[in-house]
């Protein structure tokens, strides 16, 4: 009786008992044994190439000469873990948070309990952002100490910093992203594969103003590892094209942020809206 | 939450704690310092042979950026002589080089020069290509020597080790420099007595450690200048620069009784240039911060040069360069055209 004449739940309160909810259930789902496969590569990566190195050979030469483990890392960090493994994170997880109740048909009994419904989606999402960032970040950590020499990490610390920094803001910006395209969309995840792995692709190829379209692109604009210089060949080349046009971190952030907010606004409003008819 | 949920969080955050506090202490305090790592911790002393009678190390990019620097930079431009090899090689000292450590090894008997027996670790920025083209057109041939690329004429020998990370010298010290880093058991960082003073003075921008025993055996020093001096086995000097200079010295001789020669060396040195340059300010303030102190076989040697004891020299060799000959007609150039 006493707990009925309570005050009414707040908005923070609500999201924090889905946040609650929902953390146990992402991190002991069968996406998490692919979110370790997926991390666990780089991690076997880094730990052979080191091995490797202390047998006196050169893990990964280019034209006979040696890449360092910084550049390596540099290398791991953006093609790996900022082009790949945040995107399909997002992908994954993001179109999950709403798409899942739905297909399960327990949405039903989220939206029946005295909370909003923008803080089922808010909880949710703050769930998938520390799930996630909780294992990549620590993975990202570990190929660090792995390919970095130990003499050079006093020296790498800032950029270390920078790059956990943007490890997580892009998975709160493509988890954002993909849980506005789980809300409004039936099949969430090919359109979020052909959206990170097709579109984000081929516009960062082509020239103009395309690439502007992209999350990657201001990504790209916040990266810190020095990127080898002009007139190589080959993966080098493209590398420095890719590049080449690079936003202000300013710009960057903003673009960022506003992307990151207006697909978490839009997705709570389009669920808050939106009428669920579970099919039997 | 459930218990292992929170458990896994608990672990998760205090493995990301962990690490990025280690990084932190790395940037801040550094490795080397809290001894974690010792002696294998600096990445280009593990190509220095162990045979390496003098180790020398260079933070090209801070001293080229110190404040004296920006303000000697105009005399040293006009004093520096041209077509430097490093600018053939496509090499900017200013910009592309971040440090040097440089090591002398025992000559070997049919070296023509003690120069024929140095090695130098070059980090920087480097258009190893261009380098590459420039050892070749002098007859280089390159080869893959214990993974890494090397390209040797009969004098000279580079092997791009990694990206950024030359190393530079006769072939023989530079395949030298590839097989120590290879087996690793005969590196410099394995020489106690050398690494000890070397961790008493690599907190400077450039620091060197000689064996200086070693080099009075293999010649490597004149013979008229080695045989003046106290016997002396060690030496190293590390120097900071700023605006000024900041340097100490220590010297270890072959017992406390050289020990006691060599410090009143410095003794009557410093007596000696306090009655040479008499009044005169910048000197006094040089000869003031001499500091002599002494351990057993160990002497040091700390001072610091001013910035204006630089501007000095400098305005003194501006004043010294246009002098004429006695008798030398000094033709001035006339105020207005003749009519």
């Amino acid at each position: 009786m006493s707990r009925a004449r309570q005050a009414p739940s707040t908005f923070l309160s609500s999201v924090m008992r889905i946040f609650d909810l929902s953390l146990g259930e992402m991190l002991w789902s069968r996406r998490t044994v692919f979110m370790g496969l997926v991390l666990g590569a780089p991690v076997v990566l880094a730990l052979v190439t080191r091995i490797v190195d202390a047998y006196g050979q050169a893990p990964l030469s280019v034209n006979g000469e040696r890449v360092s483990g910084a550049e390596m890392f540099g290398l791991l960090f953006w093609w790996v873990y900022l082009r790949f493994i945040v995107p399909a994170l997002g992908i994954f997880y993001g179109t999950a948070l709403i798409a899942d109740e739905v297909e399960d048909k327990t949405i039903t009994y989220l939206f029946t309990r005295p909370v909003p419904r923008a803080a089922v989606l808010l909880g949710k999402y703050l769930a998938y952002l520390v799930c996630t960032s909780l294992v990549v970040l620590p993975s990202v950590m570990l190929v660090f100490f792995l390919l970095v020499p130990l003499s050079e990490i006093g020296r790498l610390f800032g950029s270390l910093l920078t790059d956990l920094g943007l490890l997580a803001l892009g998975l709160g910006v493509y988890g954002a992203l993909f849980a506005l395209v789980g809300t409004l969309l039936r099949r969430p995840v090919i359109a979020g594969l052909v959206f990170a792995f097709g579109w984000e692709q081929i516009a960062m190829l082509m020239p103009g103003y395309v690439r502007r379209f992209t999350i990657v692109y201001y990504l790209q604009g916040l990266v810190p590892h020095a990127i080898p210089s002009e007139g190589s060949e080959g993966i080098v080349s493209l590398l420095t094209y890719a590049f080449s046009d690079s936003p202000a971190a300013s710009t960057c952030l903003f673009w960022l942020a506003t992307a990151m907010v207006a697909s978490l606004v839009l997705a709570a409003r389009a669920i808050g809206r939106r009428e669920y008819v579970l099919s039997q | 939450m459930s218990k292992r949920t929170r458990l896994f969080v608990f672990v998760a955050s205090a493995s990301l704690v962990a690490g990025v506090g280690t990084a932190a202490v790395a940037s801040y305090v550094g490795l080397d310092n809290i001894g974690l790592l010792g002696q294998s911790s600096d990445g280009d002393l593990a190509y220095v042979p162990g045979s390496s009678q003098l180790v020398a190390h260079a933070d090209v990019r801070l001293l080229m950026d110190s404040e004296l620097r920006q303000r000697l930079k105009p005399a040293l431009e006009s004093a520096a002589g041209h077509g430097l090899s490093v600018e053939e090689l496509g090499l900017n000292l200013e910009t592309d080089i971040d440090s040097l450590t440089m090591a002398a090894l025992p000559a070997a008997p049919d070296a023509a020069s003690p120069t024929d027996s140095s090695l130098v670790l070059v980090h920087g920025r480097f258009d190893t290509g261009r380098i590459e083209a420039a050892v070749r057109n002098q007859g280089g041939v390159p080869e893959d020597y214990r993974g890494t690329r090397l390209v040797t004429t009969d004098k000279v020998g580079v092997a791009f080790i990694e990206t950024g990370l030359l190393a530079v010298g006769s072939p023989a010290p530079v395949r030298l420099a590839l097989d120590t880093k290879a087996t690793g058991s005969t590196a410099v960082t394995k020489n106690e007595a050398l690494m000890s003073l070397l961790r008493r003075v690599d907190d400077g921008n450039a620091w060197v450690v000689a064996d200086f025993a070693a080099m009075q055996t293999s010649k490597m020093l004149p013979v008229p200048v080695a045989g003046q001096l106290p016997a002396i086995t060690w030496l190293a000097a590390s120097g900071n620069v700023t605006s000024g200079v900041s340097a100490r010295v220590l010297a270890e001789g072959r017992d406390e009784t050289a020990a006691q020669d060599l410090r009143e060396v410095v003794r009557g040195f410093v007596a000696l240039a306090r009655m040479q340059t008499g009044t005169q300010a910048d000197f006094a303030q040089l000869l003031d911060s001499i500091e002599l102190t002494s351990d057993g076989k160990t002497v040091a040697v700390k001072f610091d040069v001013p910035g204006q004891f630089f501007d000095r020299l400098k305005d003194a060799t501006v004043q010294q360069a246009p002098v004429s000959k006695p008798g030398t007609v000094v033709r001035k150039l006339p105020l207005k055209p003749a009519a």
